[in-house]
């Protein structure tokens, strides 16, 4: 069964940024907001790999992670249960990404400070609705 | 510590997240209904409920470590991290704290577009837990090359 369905996918636009959570592997938590979580297929996301130097040392000690989604149409949240995969850095998904960020960078000021270095691909181990 | 106002100013007034790991290194994490920071004890309170956080009251019971981040919509951020102190029901006054913080937060995400009817699904929620937490670390999330960095 696919974890990721349509009720998900609007909350994976990136119209709203998402909070994610990390844990080291001597039990110290880390969150963060990140631009977007995108959608890969149903059972994958990808989270940009830019400057969230924590959440990667964490990723590498300890690859799971929370990811919390929130739909624009609707307001309904999503905490997704992931688990690092591999990091893509060139590609269809990489351009993909890299093009959206560059332009959400510039709609908020921020071109030149967001900067892809990676794709990284996360399994969706489980999908709570929280609102 | 000594603390900024600017970064007192975002640690109180921006959108808040609470985060916790368990036992096992599961991390959990849900919006927070708000704060108070306490510079005489150097703890920070945050409002939560108990229902919408279970499990980072839960673990905030358990582990007793919690991270606070707290940003603006400018992207200026700032997260803490530092032990748990106390876990209790909320007083009077800070429920009354939270329901102005939240009102507050439902309006800001209004002018961005996010309608009121939504935003009330999280921030129309009224707190029944504080969290108190060590300031023993602030952390500048702001993007950018001081991102990650101490504030201190």
């Amino acid at each position: 069964m696919p974890m990721i369905t349509e009720q998900h996918l609007p909350a994976l636009q990136g119209l709203i940024p998402a909070c994610v959570t990390t844990c080291s592997a001597a039990g110290e938590p880390n969150t963060t907001v990140i631009s977007q979580v995108w959608y890969v297929d149903e059972d994958h996301v990808a989270l940009s790999h830019q400057f969230f130097n924590k959440t990667r040392r964490n990723i590498a000690e300890n690859p799971h992670a929370v990811v919390m989604i929130l739909s624009p149409e609707n307001g309904a949240t999503f905490d997704l249960s992931i688990t690092y995969a591999r990091t893509e850095t060139e590609g269809p998904l990489f351009d993909e990404m890299d093009m959206k960020l560059e332009a959400i960078a510039s709609m908020t000021g921020m071109s030149g400070i967001f900067k892809l270095l990676g794709a990284d691909i996360y399994k969706v181990d489980s999908i709570e609705q929280i609102v | 510590m000594e603390i900024p106002q600017n970064c007192l100013d975002v640690l109180q007034n921006g959108i808040q997240h609470i985060g916790s790991a368990d036992l096992g290194l599961k991390p959990s994490h849900n919006f927070a209904h708000g704060s108070r920071i306490n510079l005489d004890e150097g703890t920070i309170t945050v409002f939560v409920q108990r229902a919408f956080c279970e499990s980072v009251v839960k673990n905030s019971e358990t582990v007793k470590r919690a991270v606070f981040y707290s940003a603006l919509v400018s992207h200026e951020a700032y997260q803490v991290k530092g032990n748990v102190t106390d876990v209790g029901p909320i007083s009077e006054e800070d429920v009354q704290a939270s329901q102005k913080y939240c009102q507050s937060i439902i309006q800001i995400l209004s002018e961005f577009g996010l309608p009121p009817e939504n935003t009330r699904k999280i921030f129309g929620r009224v707190a029944d837990t504080a969290i108190t937490i060590e300031l023993e670390q602030i952390f500048n999330q702001t993007p950018g090359p001081q991102a990650g960095k101490p504030i201190s």
